[in-house]
């Protein structure tokens, strides 16, 4: 028989490998079934981390837009809820048309999880869930977006969709800097470090505007439109030295807090997205032109006929009045229409249109938001090009421009003829990394410095002579302006007119480029009705960018 | 039957050959290298307990050491985990105060909301009757007294303006009410 072998520490051995066991088990079973809190939330079933979407702050530092987590997502557990009967019945007012929904969800067996709001308010949030066990109901605030300055910046804004991505503005843009990037946990029950990413949050944004200018143009135009009578109108302030931004308002507006309660025709911005003709506010550029080149002068004089016959059109000034012997002092004061047509004609057809070009109009500018539309100049030899074309886009006729583009176009005389690529964000600041400065960029020296100095002499000279209503109380200013016709635009069975005024101040070293518009206003011409409004912006743009007087002797600071 | 380990050394003259015997060590060699038929062949090969055991120790310190240090490892995976779930939420709840701080940041300082605070504390625009212009001309003031007082620590009253540069009435200056005294004119245009 054979010898039996003891083994007498192997129990003790085998009971020290259980109890390991036992407490590795036992961890792993509390790590997995704690909850996450002492409060008992639910874990959230996603394996991503969203980031915060960046925020906007205007050039001094307050607040443009941000996230805000005012909604709520309300959710029940059927199993917890003891009386769903009584329940629906005690919330369908908070319900509203939603109450179908609900029942129908809470009738359906195959439904553990009701829920009862996906994006509502707090108040109606607190009020479903009061009416039900603290366990039975879950409510967790999701992210929206706040813009402080709603209607009076939402087409500069943009807005958010549903989704979280950017629509229209500086939303869609800078879609890409403001949204961030999502972090990832590996599952519901944990977070493994060794699969945990991070997420980066959004980028925030430093814009050009000014918050209260913003607002303050904002009013000014929206109490124009009203005594007015005007169907719409926009207002940009720019910074001719940087192509800033300061300010860019249009109306009819929407308020992005709300947007899907607004008409989604009004979601594109009016001052980059839409066409207009500039009418006699283009004069200026095409003089300059002329003068850059030498073919003309200031006091270059022509015979002003009244009207001008022109491949077989005939253009009229608008006053039909003959001037005789005019110089460009007078062609420009008086906008006459036949000395436009003089000047484009002396500087030829070619270089007329590749001045229009140079000063930025007839494709996008460039600015840092979306929707931007480049404008529609015909060129010789297109298809739809007549010659009579040349005669009307002389004087702003025949052609489309956005405002944008017409205000970028005036700065760069205001800049002593550099074109600036127009801004509207100025700093990036990403989470976790230094501020990134975004530098004003310099297109082209589009005219000489002396022939912009001597435009913008001329040009106060207008507000001296004809435009008196742009005249400010203490700063020398100067600029057009320009009224031009929409052929029956609205279907009313008449042309429409739409009043304009482009100008800058101080005449010397200008601070800010004013461009005012009026669509179909009652009192009609530039001078009357987009003049005023001009200086009333201008004296607010003084006041915020503190920019001394210089009349009467008074020095800049 | 198993031979007992060290059986060799027993003495017994009938397992041990003895040396030079030729005839015996052949026959014990034919008799090792052939398995007798009552035993298994892999009971026959397993060693001896002494010699087990310190294998057997070996291993278990091993698995030991392997399992604490997963153990080990697992909880502080699981401890970091945790930590980095906490962080997350508490990064949240952060961000959700954070967002509501700018909110309501934004919301004192609009204007709008100032001017209503400021209506309702009883301010009112400033009227251009209400305005009065103190010009204080340097008439006995002696020369060289521009910098009365220290920078910053003069007040507006101190100021004193050369007689040269008293400004005086012209009737082209514009009224003071084309210029926006503050921001109640600019938002709040006068109808």
């Amino acid at each position: 028989m054979r010898g039996r072998v003891d083994y007498p520490r192997l129990p003790w051995l085998g009971l020290a490998l259980f109890g390991a066991m036992a407490l590795v088990a036992g961890r792993v079973v509390w790590l997995s079934a704690r909850p996450a809190s002492a409060a008992g939330a639910a874990w959230e079933p996603s394996t991503e981390v969203l980031p915060q979407r960046g925020a906007m702050w205007d050039r001094r530092g307050r607040l443009v837009a941000t996230e805000s987590y005012d909604r709520y997502e309300v959710i029940l557990e059927k199993a917890k809820l003891p009386d769903p009967a009584g329940f629906l019945a005690a919330a369908s007012p908070h319900l509203g048309a939603r109450a179908d929904f609900v029942r129908q969800q809470l009738d359906d067996p195959m439904v553990k999880w009701v829920t009862v709001f996906s994006y509502a308010q707090r108040e109606a949030a607190d009020a479903v869930k009061a009416l039900a066990p603290a366990e039975a109901v879950f409510v967790r605030p999701l992210a929206s977006r706040h813009y402080a300055l709603g209607e009076a910046a939402g087409h500069l804004t943009g807005f958010v969709d549903a989704n979280g991505n950017g629509e229209y503005g500086i939303e869609a843009a800078y879609n890409a800097q403001l949204i961030g990037v999502k972090g990832h946990t590996p599952g519901p029950f944990g977070t493994d470090p060794r699969a945990f990413v991070p997420p980066r949050e959004g980028t925030d944004l430093v814009l050009t505007i000014d918050r209260d200018l913003q607002l303050a143009v904002w009013r000014i135009l929206a109490a124009h439109i009203g005594t007015q009578d005007a169907t719409g109108g926009t207002v940009i302030v720019l910074e001719p030295s940087t192509g800033d931004v300061l300010a860019s308002v249009s109306y009819p507006a929407y308020d992005p807090n709300n947007f899907a309660a607004a008409d989604v025709n009004r979601y594109i911005d009016p001052a980059v997205g839409a066409y207009y003709p500039p009418g006699s506010v283009l004069k200026p550029l095409s003089l300059a032109a002329a003068i850059d080149g030498g073919i003309l002068s200031p006091n270059s004089t022509y015979d002003d006929t009244a009207t001008v016959f022109y491949q077989g059109v005939t253009i009229p000034n608008q006053d039909y009045t003959a001037h005789g012997a005019a110089t460009m002092w007078q062609m420009l004061q008086l906008s006459l229409n036949v000395g436009a047509v003089h000047v484009a004609d002396t500087l030829g057809s070619a270089r007329f249109y590749r001045a229009l070009d140079a000063f930025g109009l007839g494709r996008p500018t460039g600015i840092d938001v979306a929707g931007e539309a480049p404008g529609m100049i015909v060129q010789p030899g297109a298809e739809g090009w007549v010659g009579s074309n040349f005669a009307y886009n002389a004087f702003g006729q025949g052609l489309d421009v956005t405002p944008l583009q017409m205000a970028a176009a005036m700065a760069t005389i205001a800049n002593d003829g550099v074109r600036m690529t127009p801004r509207v964000v100025r700093q990036l600041r990403a989470d976790g990394a230094p501020p990134q400065d975004v530098a004003p960029i310099p297109v082209a020296q589009v005219i000489s410095a002396a022939t912009a100095r001597t435009m913008r002499t001329m040009l106060e000279s207008v507000v001296a002579e004809t435009a008196t209503g742009a005249e400010m109380a203490h700063h020398t200013s100067g600029g057009k302006t320009g009224t031009s016709e929409l052929f029956d635009s609205d279907g009313d069975g008449e042309d429409d007119l739409i009043a304009s005024f482009c100008g800058f101040f101080p005449v010397a070293k200008p601070r800010a480029v004013i461009l005012v518009k009026l669509d179909r206003p009652v009192g009609e011409r530039g001078s009357r009705v987009a003049a005023p409004i001009f200086a009333e912006v201008a004296e607010v743009v003084a006041g915020v960018l503190g920019v001394a007087g210089d009349k009467m002797g008074d020095d800049e600071q | 039957m198993i031979a007992p380990r060290g059986g060799a050394r027993s003495g017994n003259p009938s397992t041990v050959p003895s040396r030079g015997s030729g005839p015996h060590e052949a026959a014990h060699r034919r008799a090792a290298a052939t398995p007798r038929s009552d035993a298994s062949p892999y009971l026959d090969r397993r060693p001896p307990v002494a010699a087990l055991a310190p294998t057997v120790l070996v291993a278990v310190l091993g698995f030991t050491m392997a399992g604490l240090l997963w153990v080990r490892q697992a909880n502080s995976v699981a401890d970091t985990g945790r930590a980095i779930a906490h962080l997350l939420e508490r990064r949240e709840a952060l961000l959700m105060q954070r967002a509501a701080a700018r909110v309501a940041l934004a919301q004192a300082t609009d204007p709008g909301g100032l001017a209503d605070r400021a209506r309702g504390l009883g301010f009112v625009p400033v009227e251009e009757a209400a305005v009065e212009v103190v010009v204080v001309t340097a008439a006995a003031a002696p020369a060289g007294s521009a910098a009365l007082a220290e920078p910053g620590r003069r007040s507006p009253l101190e100021l004193i303006v050369p007689p040269s540069d008293v400004p005086t009435a012209d009737a082209d200056e514009p009224p003071l009410s084309a210029i926006p005294l503050s921001f109640w004119q600019a938002l709040e245009p006068s109808p």
